[in-house]
C-alpha cells in the first residue's frame, strides 16, 4: 500500500487527526497464520457442500421470502409484554428525519477524555441550550469498562447483581466483557444528598471559573446500565448484550431494510431481525436476535459476524442455550 | 511489489506458509486504515486479523488486473463498513426509557482513544459510511483517484466530484464545531436539580 503524495489539499483535515506515527505498531503475524492454518484444515469443497440441496434450498428461500414479507408488514408493531400486560419492548419504524445531532455530542469528547474506564461522571454544562420549559440539571454520562479476564468480569457482574454472561457461548470463547455504569433515577437524585452536593460543588466551581462552561466530577455508582460480551472462534464473532431496564421499557427503531418476526424459543418470545432487502439496501445483509427477560428485566441482543456468520437456526439454537443458561 | 506478486502466486499454488510474508508486509497499513475507519485501536487490531484471514481465503480468486493493495483495501473496506453498520445499528436504534424520565439513553459512543479532534470527529459523524471510506482513502491513505477507482469500482471523475462534496461538508462542520464557545453566559445561577 504505497503512498502517492497529494500535496497540501487536505492538510487541515489531516492536522485534525492523530499522526500516523502516533498509531501503535502491531504484530499479528503469528495470530493470523494460526487462523490461516486452521481455516485450511476445515475448508470443504463448496460444490460438494451444496450438491443435491438446490431444490430444497430454493423451496426454503421461497418460504423465507413469504415469511419475511408477511413479517415486515407487521414488524413495526411488534411488542413484548410482561406478565402484567405492560409493553416492555415496542418496535417502531425509524424516523427518516431524526434532525440535527444533539448538543450533547459536541462536548462528549471532553467528558470521555476526563473519565476513566468504568466511571460515572456527573456534569453541568453552563452553555447548553435546553428545550423550551426545561430546567438545567446535573447530567450524567459514563465510560465503558472493558475486561478481558473472565473471572474479573464475572466478579464485576456478581458484585453489580447483573445477569451473568457465560464464559463460552455456542462453542465461542470469551474475548472481553463490557460494563456501562448506570445513571441514578430521578427518585435517587432527589433522595440522595450526594447529587445535590455534587451540583452545588460544580456550580461553585462554575462561579469561580468563567473561562469554561463544562464542569464535571466522577461519582460513585451501584447499578449497571448494560453489560456485553464478545465471543470469538477463529475469525467468527458473536456478541451478547444486555440492557438493564430497571423498570423501564425499550423502543426499537427499525431501519427500513430490517424485517422482524416474533418466534418462540424455550418458551421465551424472541424477535428475529433480518436485514436483507436488496431493493432498499443492496449492499448489506445481517441478522440478529432480541428478547426480553422478565425475571431480570433485561433486554438482550445477540449478533453474529466475522469470517462465518451463524445461520438463523444456529442463532436460535444459541438463544436456546443462553436462555437455558439463565439469560 | 514484484516480490509480493511472486509470493501471491506461490500462495495461490498452495504454499500456505508464504502468506506470512504478505501478513508482515501489509499488517501495518491495513491496521492504520482500520484505525481511521473504526476510530478505535482495539477494534482495528481485531479487524486487521479478520481482513488478512479473509484475504487468504479469497487469494485464489485474486487476479493482477488490479494491484494487490487495491484488492486488500477493498476487503478491508467492506469489513470495516460492515462493522460500522452493525455499530450504528446497535448504537442508534435502541432507546431505553427509564420509568422516571423521557430522556433517551442509548449506548454511549466510546471515544476513549480519540483519533480525531472533536471538530473532525463531529464532521465524520455526519458523513455516510461510504463517504467516510472515501475520505480515509484519499486524505489519510493518500491514494490517487485512479487507485481509489480500482478499490471502489467508481470512475475517477465521479470520485473527484464526490470528494469535493465531502471536503466541503467536512470543512463546514469543522468550522461550525470549532466556533462553539465554551465561554457562555452566567446562566448557571438559576440551575436546579
Amino acid at each position: 500500500m504505497e503512498r502517492a503524495g497529494i500535496g497540501n489539499e487536505y492538510q487541515d483535515i489531516r492536522d485534525a487527526a492523530v499522526r500516523e506515527e502516533q498509531l501503535s505498531v502491531i504484530e499479528v503475524t503469528d495470530r493470523v497464520m494460526a487462523r490461516v492454518r486452521g481455516t485450511e484444515q476445515k475448508r470443504s469443497p463448496r460444490g460438494i457442500r451444496f450438491a443435491g440441496k438446490t431444490a430444497a434450498f430454493t423451496g426454503m428461500l421461497v418460504m423465507l421470502l413469504l415469511i419475511t414479507v408477511t413479517a415486515y408488514a407487521a414488524s413495526e408493531y411488534i411488542q413484548i409484554r410482561n406478565k402484567a400486560g405492560e409493553v416492555k419492548v415496542q418496535h417502531r419504524a425509524e424516523n427518516p428525519n431524526p434532525g440535527a445531532a444533539a448538543p450533547y455530542y459536541e462536548y462528549l469528547w471532553k467528558l470521555m477524555d476526563f473519565a476513566k474506564p468504568g466511571e460515572l461522571i456527573a456534569y453541568f454544562n453552563r452553555g447548553e441550550k435546553l428545550p423550551e420549559g426545561a430546567e438545567p440539571a446535573l447530567q450524567f454520562t459514563s465510560k465503558e469498562l472493558r475486561l478481558t479476564d473472565y473471572p474479573a468480569f464475572l466478579g464485576e457482574m456478581n458484585k453489580l447483581k447483573t445477569p451473568v454472561l457465560p464464559k463460552e457461548a455456542g462453542g465461542y470463547e470469551f474475548k472481553y466483557g463490557t460494563i456501562h455504569p448506570g445513571s441514578p433515577l430521578a427518585a435517587e437524585r432527589d433522595g440522595n444528598p450526594l447529587y445535590r452536593q455534587t451540583l452545588d460543588e460544580l456550580l461553585a466551581e462554575a462561579k469561580q471559573d468563567t473561562g469554561r462552561n463544562l464542569f464535571m466530577k466522577a461519582i460513585p455508582w451501584t447499578e449497571a446500565a448494560s453489560i456485553g460480551g464478545k465471543y470469538t472462534r477463529e475469525g467468527a464473532v458473536i456478541e451478547i448484550g444486555a440492557t438493564l431496564l430497571h423498570g423501564g421499557n425499550v423502543q426499537v427503531m427499525l431501519r427500513p431494510e430490517v424485517a422482524a418476526e416474533k418466534l418462540e424459543v424455550e418458551g421465551r418470545e424472541i424477535v428475529y431481525n433480518h436485514a436483507n432487502k436488496p431493493e432498499v439496501r443492496p449492499d448489506i445483509s445481517y441478522h440478529y436476535l432480541n428478547w426480553y427477560s422478565e425475571q431480570q428485566d433485561a433486554y438482550y441482543i445477540v449478533t453474529t459476524y466475522g469470517d462465518r456468520k451463524l445461520t438463523k437456526e444456529q442463532l436460535l439454537d444459541l438463544a436456546g442455550e443462553l436462555i437455558r443458561g439463565g439469560l | 511489489m514484484r516480490q509480493v506478486e511472486a509470493v501471491i502466486i506461490r500462495v495461490q499454488q498452495g504454499e500456505q506458509e508464504s502468506f506470512a510474508f504478505i501478513v508482515d508486509a501489509f499488517q501495518q497499513p491495513v491496521y492504520r486504515y482500520c484505525c481511521r475507519m473504526l476510530g478505535n485501536r482495539q477494534d482495528a487490531e481485531d479487524a486487521v486479523q479478520d481482513v488478512l484471514v479473509k484475504a487468504y481465503q479469497s487469494i485464489r480468486g485474486y487476479k493482477p488486473t488490479v494491484s494487490f493493495s487495491a484488492w486488500l483495501y477493498r476487503i478491508a473496506g467492506n469489513h470495516c463498513l460492515n462493522l460500522l453498520r452493525r455499530r450504528r445499528m446497535q448504537g442508534h436504534f435502541l432507546r431505553v426509557f427509564r420509568p422516571d424520565t423521557a430522556a433517551a439513553a442509548g449506548p454511549e459512543q466510546t471515544l476513549e482513544e480519540r483519533l480525531y479532534s472533536p471538530a473532525l470527529e463531529a464532521a465524520l459523524g455526519r458523513l455516510s459510511l461510504e463517504e467516510r471510506n472515501l475520505l480515509v482513502l484519499r486524505v489519510f491513505e493518500e491514494q490517487t483517484f485512479l487507485e481509489i477507482s480500482a478499490i471502489l469500482n467508481i470512475t475517477p471523475n465521479a470520485l473527484h466530484k464526490r470528494m469535493e462534496r465531502i471536503k466541503r461538508k467536512v470543512r463546514e462542520t469543522m468550522q461550525a464545531e470549532e466556533g462553539i464557545s465554551w465561554n457562555g453566559q452566567e446562566s448557571a445561577m438559576s440551575t436546579k436539580i
